[in-house]
């Protein structure tokens, strides 16, 4: 039998920004190994990093300091330091807007000083007016599950495990309510991070950050226990393992897409180009990484297979499961002939499985390429987001990039009813993310990005002028210079901006915030709520504990599954 | 008595850009604007006081110049408008005079124009450097005249990799801005005002609110009220609470 694979082009939805960029293809692109969450978890393994708690103290009330400490793979140390608060309701969502929390942190490079983290105490609550002590990467607020949180300390208390099933559907012991970074608070710039400095790829601070709030969950909710009674047992490593960090996300993230296209653009691509890469490496039956590949996929269709949610604009995860074990078959029935490829296997797929279940199968080949150029090809993902007009450039130049990478914003009709239905402003309450129809906001600016009309401005402005250069025809629309200097700036990315039409009607935003969530942070159970805004997930849910690190444990964790067996009492 | 504080380039960003708003200033030059009082500000000159200043010409204020040539000079007239509003169109006419062949651009009826002598970096990042020659009085005493000597340069990158914009930028980033604590947190609350009104309609603007079919506020998000969507194990089409 060959073992060489027929050659099979790599499918164009993978590498064609128009058919990528669509915002219901985003939100389909799943959590894999290039999301923030999972290459962070990667590096921690492959250079084993370690965790320490260096002290705990917290009373019975949960008021008290902790501090964790992180060895980097290369020697270089980070201090996690949190400050937990008695909870109460006063005050208390899982909002933004929200102004009190159960824990706050503070991820410092190390080793601070009682200082630093005397000064961090005083600061951290202050927030906006708050000043970050130096080295400091991160500040980080949670709260946490009242039902999940308060039934695991009881169970722990009466020296029993908490009931599985309950955990696994809930997920977390507490969820995220901030991770802030990268110059707020005067936390230190990401864009200075030294060229070894172990958390440079974007969002792995914040993901560092997340791995030691779930951490001290589980150690927080067995020092309740113990202080509510001294024989309290702790938990199992596997339940511990098993609860992730919930998170709530919303309109936040469109704006933050809108602000960081050459961020989101060079991760795309990169994405996209490991992929394709990956689809051209050979499949072959009874090959390691093919009998890898197969299991992650039977895995992923019974991960999917028990998720507990009805989405509401995603597919239904059942459906999906049904569809992943129909590519399972297909793959077994191109290997049963010979070697194969992702290629030839994708193509097979196409337009015969949904969506998701499609960006699973690919997904999923990344993993068949060696770390070593999957950690080439992410470097360099942190820029600046500076725009730069370029006042010298020929206008045919100009012209040639939007024809190339704007011709969709072209041909959206401005005009028709329902395009400028919405408006997207940020409230005083907080700043606040809204979006609603135009006519029932008054104050305040419209902080939409309009690519459509912009575009359109433009296009109809450059058949008019008789300038030959951008500089002339600013110097003669100056109304125009946002636009121009946004697509110049962008010119060398080619993945750089959703294709869509944010004000109008049949736009659905929690497309681009699960993309964001679920593609680049790399979390779990993805789900919408049903408005069109919010979208809930998990973040490290299964994944390894600081403990199975620390153990240099080799565990499989990814797509997750619930423990095998019933722990605590039968629902 | 103030107190001096640091505040971070992205903190001096988001607020000189939401203020600029606040103020009206036209939308299309926010940015362009925000970021050359950023860089006057990290060469070392109070361009963030200057913002204050001129804070009555932002509405409706011209974002371009009036532009003639005499012999081998390109006249730049600003009509009065402040120079800090004209900084992206003055770096913008001295790369076209550049490919114009000018010897020198002469820019008047621009307050404040003293300004572009700390906009140096800004217009590297563009591809252009000038000398300047002041009228007498200089921009501290509102001079509205100067002559500029522009060349090429090549281009500066802004990639924090290879230059983050030239030295200033890259201090600013490592070190922040030190700023008048009073000054940077009035004018931090007065741009708020770019912000819109709150309301018992505007939250549902959110989407965080649950109402029951009978239109009855349920809560907000949260694990605590929230309504979660999975099934109930003996009617998988109910939604049950968590």
């Amino acid at each position: 039998m060959s073992t060489t694979p027929p050659i099979a082009e790599v499918p164009r939805r993978i590498l064609d920004p128009d058919l990528l960029l669509q915002p219901t293809r985003l939100q389909s692109l799943p959590a894999s190994r290039i999301s923030a969450g999972r290459s962070l978890l990667e590096k921690m393994q492959r250079e084993a990093w370690t965790f320490e708690l260096v002290h705990f103290d917290i009373d019975a009330h949960a008021n008290g300091e902790a501090l964790y400490r992180v060895h980097a793979g290369d020697g270089k140390i980070f201090d996690f330091v949190i400050f937990s608060f008695e909870p109460t309701l006063e005050g208390r969502t899982g909002r933004i807007t929200g102004q009190n929390w159960d824990m706050m942190g503070a991820l410092i490079e190390g080793p601070t000083t009682a200082e630093d983290r005397a000064i961090t105490r005083t600061e951290l609550p202050k927030l906006y007016a708050g000043r970050a002590v130096p080295g400091t990467l991160t500040w980080a607020r949670s709260n946490r599950s009242f039902r999940a949180f308060d039934h695991a300390v009881q169970a722990l208390a009466e020296g029993r495990q908490p009931d599985t099933r309950a955990l696994w559907e809930v997920g977390y012991l507490m969820r995220n309510t901030g991770l802030d970074g990268n110059g707020t608070f005067l936390t230190r710039s990401f864009l200075t991070l030294e060229a070894d400095h172990p958390l440079r790829l974007p969002l792995h601070a914040q993901l560092l950050s997340a791995f030691i709030m779930r951490e001290f969950a589980s150690d927080l909710v067995e020092t309740m226990a113990k202080h509510r009674n001294e024989q309290a047992v702790v938990l199992d490593r596997e339940v511990r393992r098993m609860i992730g960090i919930g998170n709530g996300s919303a309109l936040g993230l469109l704006f933050f897409v809108n602000t960081h296209p050459m961020l989101i653009g060079t991760w795309l691509e990169q994405r996209q180009t490991l992929l394709a890469e990956a689809t051209q490496l050979p499949l072959v039956q009874h090959a390691e990484t093919t009998v890898q590949y197969r299991e992650l996929l039977e895995r992923a269709s019974e991960f999917t297979r028990v998720d507990p949610y009805v989405y509401a604009r995603f597919d239904d995860p059942h459906r999906v499961s049904e569809q992943l074990d129909r590519a399972i078959e297909v793959l077994d029935e191109l290997l049963a002939r010979g070697a194969t490829s992702g290629a030839e296997l994708l193509g097979r797929l196409d337009g015969v499985i949904g969506d998701e279940a499609w960006e699973l199968v690919a997904a999923n080949l990344l993993e068949l390429l060696p770390y070593e150029r999957i950690v080439e090809a992410i470097e360099g993902g942190i820029r600046s987001e500076q725009f730069v007009a370029e006042a010298d450039m020929p206008l045919t130049e100009l012209r040639a990039i939007i024809e190339r990478d704007y011709s969709w914003a072209l041909q959206i009709d401005m005009e028709a009813p329902g395009a400028r239905e919405y408006v997207w402003y940020k409230s005083a309450d907080a700043e606040e993310p809204r979006r609603g129809p135009a006519s029932e906001v008054s104050g305040g600016r419209n902080w939409a990005l309009d690519l459509p009309s912009d575009v359109q401005a433009l296009d109809a402005a450059m058949r008019a002028t008789d300038h030959a250069n951008v500089g002339g025809l600013l110097r003669e629309q100056p109304e125009l210079r946002a636009t121009i200097e946004r697509i110049q700036s962008l010119r060398d990315f080619r993945y750089h901006s959703p294709h869509m039409n944010m004000l109008g009607d049949d736009f659905v935003p929690v497309s681009i915030v699960r993309f964001m969530n679920s593609a680049v942070h790399g979390l779990l159970r993805t789900v919408d709520e049903g408005d069109d805004r919010n979208v809930l997930g998990l973040i490290y849910l299964g994944a390894p504990t600081a403990a199975d690190l620390n153990e240099g444990l080799e565990l499989e964790t990814r797509y997750p599954q619930m423990p095998v067996t019933t722990i605590g009492a039968a629902r | 008595m103030t107190t001096e504080m640091r505040a971070s380039a992205r903190e001096m960003r988001h607020m000189v850009g939401r203020y600029l708003h606040a103020r009206s200033c036209p939308g299309h030059a926010v940015n362009a604007i925000r970021d050359a009082i950023m860089a006057a500000q990290a060469e070392g000159v109070d361009a963030v006081s200057e913002m204050e200043r001129v804070r009555n010409h932002y509405d409706g204020a011209r974002t371009s110049f009036d532009v003639s040539r005499d012999g081998d000079t390109v006249v730049l007239d600003g009509r009065g408008t402040p120079a800090i509003l004209l900084a992206p169109a003055l770096i913008d006419e001295l790369s076209l005079a550049v490919i114009a062949g000018a010897k020198c651009v002469r820019v008047v009826s621009t307050p404040g124009i003293g300004i572009a002598a700390a906009l140096g970096e800004y217009a590297a990042v563009r591809g252009v450097a000038f000398e300047i020659e002041q009228s007498a009085g200089g921009a501290d005493a509102g001079g509205d005249t100067a002559i500029l000597t522009p060349t090429h340069t090549p281009r500066t990158p802004v990639r924090p990799a290879e230059s983050a914009a030239g030295p200033a930028m890259r201090r600013i980033l490592l070190e922040g801005y030190v700023m008048d604590a009073d000054q940077f947190w009035r004018l931090f609350h007065e741009s708020n005002e770019a912000l819109t009104p709150d309301s018992e309609l505007s939250r549902r603007h959110a989407g965080s609110q649950l109402y029951d079919e009978d239109g009855n506020l349920l809560g907000e998000v949260s694990e605590e009220t929230y309504l979660h969507l999975r099934r109930d194990e003996n009617d998988p089409e109910r939604a049950v609470l968590a």
